[in-house]
Formats: C-alpha cells, sequence, structure tokens
C-alpha cells in the first residue's frame, strides 16, 4: 500500500482553505473508525487523524489525497472552461502544461452538444426504459401494488405505463412514434424526426472541428502555436488581471513571511 | 443594524482584521473596506423573516426549538412581520457574524468599492490569501456557494452545526449578544 502518511499535514492545509475538504475529512475519519468526527477546526481534525493507528492513517491521507486532487482538477477545468486561462496565459507556462490545457479544452464538449446527443439518443433511452419495465414485471411480480396506481395515469404517460404482463407489442407501438408506415404517428414524433437532421450535423459539425483541433494540438509546435496566436493577439484584461493577481498574491505572501 | 466596529469582534478575528487591512494596505497598495462585523441576532432575523413565509418561519421556529435553541426561536418571534427581498439563507445564531466571528469586507479600488470579483480579481485574490494568512477562512474559496466578502475564524458554514448547544449558549452570553435570562 502506498504510504501517504506524510502528506497528512498538507492534506489539513487544503482542508483548512476549503469547508467542503473539511468536511470530507471528517466522514473520512468516520468512513474509516466507523465513528463520527469529533473535530471542529482543521487543528483538531489532524489531532483526530494523528491519533488513529497507522493504517488507518494512511487510509485516510489516501481517500483525502483523491479528494483534493479532484478539487483541484475540478477548480484548474473551471477556470480553462470560462476562459480565465487564455492565449496570453498559456504563452507563458511550459510546453507541456499549455498541451494539457489545450486537450482539456477540446475533450470538453459545450452543454449544447451534450443536450443534443441526449436528444438523438432519446427513442433508444424508452426502449431501454421499456425493457427494464418489463424485466421487472416478469421477476418481481409483487411490485403490482406501486405500478397500478403509476398506470392510473394513463392519459399522461401514454405508451410507457407499466405493462401488467409481459407484451411483446410494445416495442413495436414505440417504433410507431417515430418510424410508422406513413411516417412518425404523432406531431411530436414528426417534430422529433425533422429535427434530427439538423441535430445530428452540429453534432458531427463540432465533432469534426474538434478532430481537426486535435490534429493541430497534437503536432509537435509550441504552446502558442497549439493554442493559436498567442502573441499575435491582444493582452486580455482577464489574463492581465490574472498575471497581476498572481503577483498581489505572491506580495501579501511575503509581506506575511517578513512579518514572521 | 450590523456593526462595521473592529471592536465588536471577538478580540482574535479583531487582531486579525487588522492585520489583514495592514497587509493589503502595505504589500498590495489598497485599503479594505470591512462593511459588516457583528451582526446582532435580532438583525439577522430580520433579514431572515423578509423574504419568508409564515409558513417557512414556523418550520424554523419549530426545528430550532427541537434542537434546544426555543431563544432563538423566540429571537424569530419578537422582531415581527418584516419585508424585503432575500439575502440570507441563515437564521439567528446560524451565521457566525452573529458571534463577532466573522466579517465581509470588499477592496477600496480608486476610493470606491470594487464589488465585482472578476472586475478585480487581482485584490480579491491579494485580500483571500491575506484572510489564510492570518489562519482565517475565506469563503471564496468555498466551492458550493462562493462569497468572496465574507472571512470567518472557523471553518463551517453553520455555528449551530459546528459548536455544541452549550458552547453556543456560552459564547452568545459572554459576548453579551443574549441576556442570560432569555436562554434560562
Amino acid at each position: 500500500m502506498l504510504q501517504l502518511i506524510s502528506a497528512i499535514p498538507t492534506i489539513i492545509a487544503a482542508a483548512s482553505k476549503v469547508s467542503e475538504l473539511f468536511k470530507k475529512g471528517r466522514d473520512t475519519v468516520k468512513a474509516v473508525t466507523g465513528d463520527p468526527s469529533q473535530a471542529s477546526t482543521p487543528e483538531e481534525l489532524q489531532t483526530e487523524v494523528q491519533q488513529l493507528s497507522p493504517e488507518q492513517q494512511n487510509r485516510w491521507a489516501e481517500v483525502m489525497a483523491k479528494e483534493v486532487d479532484k478539487y483541484t482538477a475540478q477548480n484548474e477545468r473551471l477556470a480553462v472552461e470560462i476562459g480565465l486561462v487564455d492565449a496570453n496565459i498559456t504563452s507563458r507556462v511550459s510546453e507541456d502544461a499549455a498541451s494539457k490545457i489545450a486537450i482539456m479544452r477540446m475533450t470538453t464538449r459545450p452543454w449544447s452538444v451534450r443536450c443534443m446527443v441526449l436528444y438523438v439518443l432519446f427513442p433508444f433511452f424508452l426502449v431501454i426504459i421499456d425493457m427494464l419495465q418489463h424485466l421487472m414485471i416478469a421477476w418481481l411480480p409483487f411490485l403490482d401494488r406501486w405500478i397500478d396506481p403509476f398506470n392510473s395515469f394513463e392519459y399522461v404517460f401514454g405508451v410507457m405505463k407499466w405493462p401488467e404482463k409481459i407484451n411483446a407489442g410494445t416495442l413495436e407501438k414505440l417504433a410507431v412514434l417515430f418510424a410508422g408506415k406513413g411516417g412518425p404517428a404523432t406531431f411530436a414524433g414528426q417534430l422529433y424526426m425533422e429535427s434530427i437532421p439538423w441535430v445530428v450535423s452540429i453534432i458531427l459539425g463540432y465533432m469534426g472541428l474538434r478532430e481537426v483541433g486535435k490534429w493541430r494540438g497534437s503536432a509537435d509546435k509550441a504552446p502558442e502555436g497549439v493554442l493559436g496566436g498567442a502573441k499575435s493577439s491582444p493582452v486580455s484584461v482577464v489574463a492581465q488581471t490574472l498575471s497581476e493577481g498572481v503577483n498581489l498574491v505572491s506580495n501579501v505572501r511575503s509581506w506575511f513571511n517578513k512579518k514572521k | 443594524m450590523a456593526s462595521r466596529d473592529l471592536k465588536d469582534l471577538v478580540p482574535e478575528a479583531g487582531e486579525k482584521a487588522l492585520l489583514v487591512q495592514q497587509a493589503c494596505k502595505e504589500a498590495v497598495g489598497f485599503d479594505l473596506l470591512i462593511y459588516c462585523t457583528l451582526r446582532p441576532l435580532e438583525e439577522q432575523a430580520r433579514l431572515y423573516r423578509q423574504s419568508r413565509s409564515r409558513k417557512e418561519i414556523d418550520a424554523k421556529m419549530v426545528k430550532l426549538s427541537r434542537r434546544g435553541f426555543d431563544y432563538l426561536a423566540n429571537v424569530i418571534e419578537s422582531v415581527g412581520p418584516c419585508y424585503g427581498r432575500h439575502v440570507t439563507n441563515a437564521a439567528p445564531g446560524e451565521s457566525w457574524h452573529n458571534y463577532g466571528e466573522a466579517w465581509d469586507a470588499v477592496p477600496l479600488i480608486g476610493g470606491k468599492p470594487e464589488w465585482n470579483y472578476l472586475h478585480a480579481k487581482a485584490f480579491w485574490d491579494a485580500y483571500g490569501e491575506a484572510v489564510r494568512q492570518v489562519g482565517m477562512n475565506w469563503a471564496g474559496d468555498w466551492t458550493g456557494f462562493r462569497e468572496y466578502p465574507h472571512a470567518q475564524l472557523k471553518t463551517g458554514g453553520n455555528p449551530l452545526k459546528t459548536m455544541g448547544p452549550e458552547e453556543i449558549e456560552l459564547a452568545l452570553v459572554e459576548r453579551k449578544l443574549i441576556a442570560p435570562e432569555m436562554i434560562a
């Protein structure tokens, strides 16, 4: 097992700054020992953890190290996604780090594209729901008592109501919703089928552009080349503020170091 | 009305507030306006009540009473009806401001408060770092709901969950935030 006890002070330092990590630390103490944590401050948490057996301490540190990494990754990703990290920043970091940021950006789909993918898959989800319903009816017949009240709202759920007995015809009914002989049976089904080519072309277009981006990014170029014209683009207000922020924070740190 | 006097903070927080202000001024060169320190229980109750229905208020009072905080429930009742927009999730006793252990501050840029974090991220981050350096918790680090002006001595968003009932009573009485007979 990886020895992580030496990382405990660092983890506690992170937990003292982020209340959610502190809470997670307390939860982890409970998970490891079975007893709820009594700590109300990071110092108390540290004392509590140090009183655990070495195996428990190691387990605690192992879980918490992952949580701290996750928190850091989430924050970094957030900064990349909302554009706080732009080409002017990436041009100043190492080539390796800039490439990682570029890949992260390329592999992040906008929420609209994610929704469109779910939209396209909607009929398949219906089929899966129907299969699950049939499986449950076949294997768990005592569920009837809850299914009956649900089915009384048939006018809401339509074909998605629970089957009373195994019914092989449901899948055909579902298929008619989206693809009958003379086209989809319902107006909603028609709208859906009309929209599919557009949605699919948007998704494919987006994915195609992303692949082009990946292809460009994977070439052995300097980071500014990877991310597109960093030197030529004007310095953004956000980037300027961000880089200033780094300096101001270090000013504060050195002020306190001198004070000590 | 909430106080903005540093003397209303507990001594530890008061000293740290001065240090943070000094750090912002000397290390970065901006003034830090601390605009809220101690918020009395009654003020918290008014803010809590002003955007809530009677049903919600009653539910909160029942919850507080069940947990042994009848006096806090009484404070909610005593302030009477209040109307306004939603400004807080914390009932009396649920904010560190009620114990003088937290403050809210804003950087003054060119003599004006800069409320928008993204407009003055550098200064807000410097303020946050100063808060961390004095060993306090900056709410700008929170992941659920970031409240950049807020700094508090202890971790945890809700004192009633962080401290035990006796500790709460002791803190409120010692700091003369509630009369001992109200608790009895």
